[in-house]
């Protein structure tokens, strides 16, 4: 290479400026299958061969994207994000290639307010009937009439205690006042704003997604002063429970039954006050270069049968009932996985104003950065 | 006629340095949008709150000073131990410090998190008798541990090169004239090891101030570093203004500590100021 | 003294090894806990290299580190060779930026270029657009972007080590070469590049091995490009499997033969040159 260049000395220079243009250029994922992509209009428009998912590490049954592959002759490129933030993050950038993104629910409103979403074409999805799905995850304020969104798997927000705790842990309330009383050093709180202000805030009697500032300041207090009494504040918890370092932590519904099909003596609970609830949802980006194959995507995926066989893979509990029937006993009667609908109905889904909250957001990063 | 072909380089560098730079500047200026993100402007507002990112730098740096300390403690012993007890080896003694330089360090600071965590180490402790209830994760010095556990080949290498080099004819003529092996060690060996010294003090104490990975798998998120305070910004608040302000601090704070270092350095050690980084 | 030098030596060496060695002894563990050991087995080596996403993420940092650090030997090899003939004031830009590249913190780096190639983007994206309409061609994060981003760091390591390596060369041996007529250009080939082949080579390999282990500049700059060890700190949020000590493990063997079959080349040639008698 060097030869060639120093040949052509005189235009070496226009050469570099213009091939790093060209490089920026190069930058764009999902050029070279854009040019081919079609927008869709057509009912029996191509599908392409190419479909770009980000969503959660383990949230997909690998056998069922092959099998759609299999049937359409797509192929779905797969990226694994560790929150709707970094999602988010790519999203906004603009351009990211990205088709379909599996937000949590909070950050929904921002994204359809900012048009980074689009609509989804109802009809392109064959029988899919949300009016008879669990109605605590349909028809919600985040998306008024599923416009954008279609829940994947929901979960709740709860506790997983060990036997070292002896005791229950059954409340909010119960947990942030052991965390320094009798399990001081053995508790954890995730490190997300959303779960752990919010878990608070439930356990001093006030909403899930308060942004008073009276209340955030009492909740600051609560959690400023439970800090060095914390083993950890990270949304990694299974670690430390499987190590025996934390014996009561805020925990995801995930974690919960993989934590306890593991270790049987450990409990995953619903807190008797209540706490987050969360939904997952699919949603096809304003600008995706392959909108007709993530519909069909969609189609694919939202028929009960591979419904229910991601739902066996991931362990989260899945929305539409019909899915849940298809499952084995260990996942669907699985208590962990499904509670009670009226433990459930104590819960709140977390809201977009706390999720976008400034106030909150600068007083968790005043939380992790206290000692 | 070597002269173009620096161009690409410099063509490269003020595309995917100095303009990054640039627009971090300007976006520093900016202001957060409701739901996320940047709103263009012109205020200083941002750089006003740095002040509550005060606990994220004095940890930063507090912490990545000893760090680099031990670092430095742990490898110039080692080093000395490889350039003068190395013998036919050397090499391969050598290359074996680096191996686990080569691994992922995620990979290698996770397996840590098992080591001190509850089954680990402080299990060993109890069943031994010797402590009971010991807490090492999450805690400072499990931070400290993990700087030096993953810097030390960085601060090795260039100590053991400077040693190396030393020709052991000095070293004996020193002991000829009658000095013992501490005065030959402190008038001879330290002095002439000093640019290496110098500059794995530098190759170890800048990434350490950037570290994300290591307060977060092992602080536990009780140790709040720079690194973490602006990947919350991006990936939490997602406010990119203040991200920037912080980031650009940040820049200019590892701009003079640097310069201070030098300063130090060559008045401590002169003439070795033009070996640069290496 | 010896002995306690020598005894120190073994302690550091136990406190590298460690760590690995109990990644490796738990990648062969049978059971499903990472606490605990239940008997041999292979099958989360399979589980591993079978897991599309994992094989998809390791050929992504394979060919963003080969990418980067061979785009960082091009142009920092290019770039020592020039500066020291170059323009005083270019040089001294150069200087700085290399410099800045070396101690800017990886985070920072990928904040700004994060932020950077995003408005650029967009905006180019506007401009096209604007003027061709018709075009589907959107620019955004991606595999370029890391590229770029890992070169940076990759060329200003290659720059550095070259240069050293000029410094220290015997510049007689290229005004030989300059003096028997031989054309510039064959004076870079035939004399500067081969003396300069084992600084060019370290170099690619520290860029390369920079690249490939990089979390921090990818975090930010990854857009939907996924290396390893993105995924692998993704999977670890969700909890542990051996899976991922399984991963890790392939890495270092892969990395200790490639180690042993560079020293073994290297050795060879370096026997063979004394031999011939050339320095």
């Amino acid at each position: 290479m060097i030869q060639i260049m120093t040949k052509r000395s005189g235009v070496r220079l226009v050469a570099a400026m213009a091939g790093s243009v060209l490089f920026l250029a190069a930058c764009a994922p999902g050029t070279d299958e854009a040019v081919g992509g079609e927008g869709g209009d057509a009912e029996d428009a191509e599908l392409g061969d190419k479909l770009t998912l980000a969503t959660w590490p383990n949230y997909h049954d690998p056998a069922i994207i092959e099998a759609f592959t299999e049937e359409t002759g797509v192929n779905v490129d797969v990226n694994v994000y560790g929150s709707t933030e970094e999602m988010e993050a790519l999203l906004r950038g603009g351009s990211s290639g990205i088709d379909i993104l599996m937000p949590t629910h909070y950050a929904v409103p921002g994204w359809i307010e900012d048009g980074l979403v689009q609509k989804i074409d109802y009809s392109k999805l064959g029988d899919v009937d949300l009016s008879t799905w669990n109605e605590l995850f349909v028809d919600q304020p985040f998306d008024p009439g599923n416009v954008y969104t279609i829940p994947k798997n929901w979960g709740t927000t709860g506790i997983i205690y060990a036997p070292e705790a002896e005791d229950p842990v059954t409340s909010w309330k119960e947990f942030f006042e052991r965390a320094s009383g009798d399990l001081t050093g053995h508790s954890v709180i995730v490190d997300h704003q959303i779960s752990s202000i919010g878990s608070a805030a439930v356990a001093l009697g006030y909403d899930l997604n308060t942004t008073d500032p009276d209340e955030l300041a009492e909740i600051e207090q609560l959690l400023v002063g439970l800090k060095p009494d914390l083993w950890a504040i990270t949304s990694d918890v299974q670690p430390p429970l499987r190590n025996g370092d934390s014996w009561s932590s805020i925990a995801w519904t995930g974690d919960g039954v993989q934590v306890q099909r593991d270790n049987p003596d450990y409990e995953y609970v619903i807190p008797d006050d209540g706490g987050e609830l969360w939904v997952d949802n699919w949603t096809i980006a304003a600008d995706a270069p392959n909108a007709a194959a993530a519909h069909a995507f969609l189609e694919f995926v939202l028929r009960p049968e591979n419904s229910a066989a991601d739902t066996e893979f991931c362990l989260f509990p899945h929305a539409n009932p019909a899915v849940q029937e298809l499952l084995s006993p260990e996942v669907g009667e699985n208590p962990v996985i499904y509670p009670e609908q009226a433990a459930i109905a104590r819960m709140t889904l977390s809201s977009a104003e706390a999720y976008n909250s400034e106030a909150r957001a600068e007083m968790w990063a005043r939380i992790k950065s206290s000692s | 006629m070597y002269r173009v072909m620096g161009a690409p380089a410099v063509v490269w560098y003020l595309l995917f340095l100095a303009a990054p730079l640039i627009v971090l500047l300007v976006v520093s200026l900016g202001r957060r949008s409701p739901n996320g993100g940047y709103q263009p402007g012109l205020t200083l507002e941002q750089y006003g709150q740095l002040g509550t990112r005060w606990t994220a730098f004095a940890n930063t740096v507090e912490l990545g000073l000893v760090g680099t300390v031990v670092c430095l403690m742990v490898a110039y012993p080692m080093a000395y131990v490889l350039a003068t007890r190395g013998g036919r080896y050397k090499t391969i003694l050598l290359a074996l410090v680096v191996v686990p330089f080569w691994t992922s360090l995620l990979i290698r600071t996770y397996a840590w998190v098992f080591l001190l965590g509850n089954s680990g180490i402080p299990a060993l402790l109890r069943d031994l008798g010797i402590a009971e209830g010991v807490r090492l994760l999450n805690t400072p010095f499990a931070v400290v541990l993990g700087i030096v556990y993953n810097y030390l080949p960085l601060m090795i290498l260039p100590i053991f090169v400077s040693l190396d080099r030393i020709d052991q004819g000095i070293r004996q003529a020193s002991k000829d004239l009658g000095a013992g092996p501490a005065r030959t060690f402190l008038r001879i060996t330290l002095p002439l090891s000093a640019p290496g010294i110098i500059s794995g003090v530098l190759l170890v104490f800048v990434p350490v101030l950037g570290e994300y990975l290591i307060p977060v798998l092992l602080g536990g998120g009780q140790i709040y570093f720079l690194g973490n305070a602006l990947a919350d910004l991006f990936f939490q608040s997602r406010n990119w203004p203040f991200g920037a302000a912080v980031a650009t601090a940040f820049i200019a704070l590892v701009m003079v500590l640097i310069g201070f270092y030098r300063k130090a350095a060559s008045r401590l050690a002169p003439g070795t100021e033009q070996e640069g980084m290496l | 003294m010896d002995r306690l030098l020598r005894g120190y030596g073994a302690a550091v060496y136990l406190f590298l090894f460690v760590p690995i060695a109990v990644v490796v002894v738990f990648s062969f563990n049978a059971g499903e806990h990472v606490a605990e050991l239940t008997g041999f087995s292979l099958r989360w080596y399979v589980e591993a290299w079978t897991n599309p996403f994992i094989v998809e993420a390791f050929r992504t940092s394979i060919t963003v580190a080969l990418t980067s650090a061979t785009i960082s030997m091009f142009l920092g090899t290019a770039a020592a060779l020039a500066m020291p003939s170059a323009p005083r004031r270019l040089r001294r830009t150069f200087d700085v930026m290399v410099n800045t590249a070396l101690v800017v913190p990886g985070i920072v780096l990928g904040i700004s270029l994060l932020i950077f190639i995003v408005t650029a983007t967009n905006w180019l994206n506007s401009w096209i657009a604007y003027l061709v309409p018709s075009s589907d061609l959107r620019l955004g994060l991606g595999f370029a972007s890391l590229v770029a981003a890992h070169s940076v760091f990759g060329t200003a390591l290659v720059t550095i080590l070259v240069r050293t390596r000029l410094a220290s060369m015997d510049l007689r041996v290229i005004e030989a070469s300059a003096d028997l007529y031989a054309p510039p250009l064959r004076t870079v080939c035939t004399v500067t590049l081969p003396l300069l082949a084992p600084a060019i080579f370290a170099g690619f390999l520290l860029a390369f091995t920079f690249s490939f282990d990089d979390f921090i500049i990818a975090f930010f700059t990854r857009g939907r490009a996924e290396t390893l060890p993105i995924y692998l700190f993704a999977s670890i949020r969700r909890g542990v499997s051996p899976v991922v000590n399984a991963t890790a493990s392939s890495l270092l063997a892969m990395t200790v033969t490639c180690l042993a079959v560079a020293a073994v080349v290297f050795w060879r040639r370096g026997s063979n040159r004394t031999e011939k008698g050339i320095p």
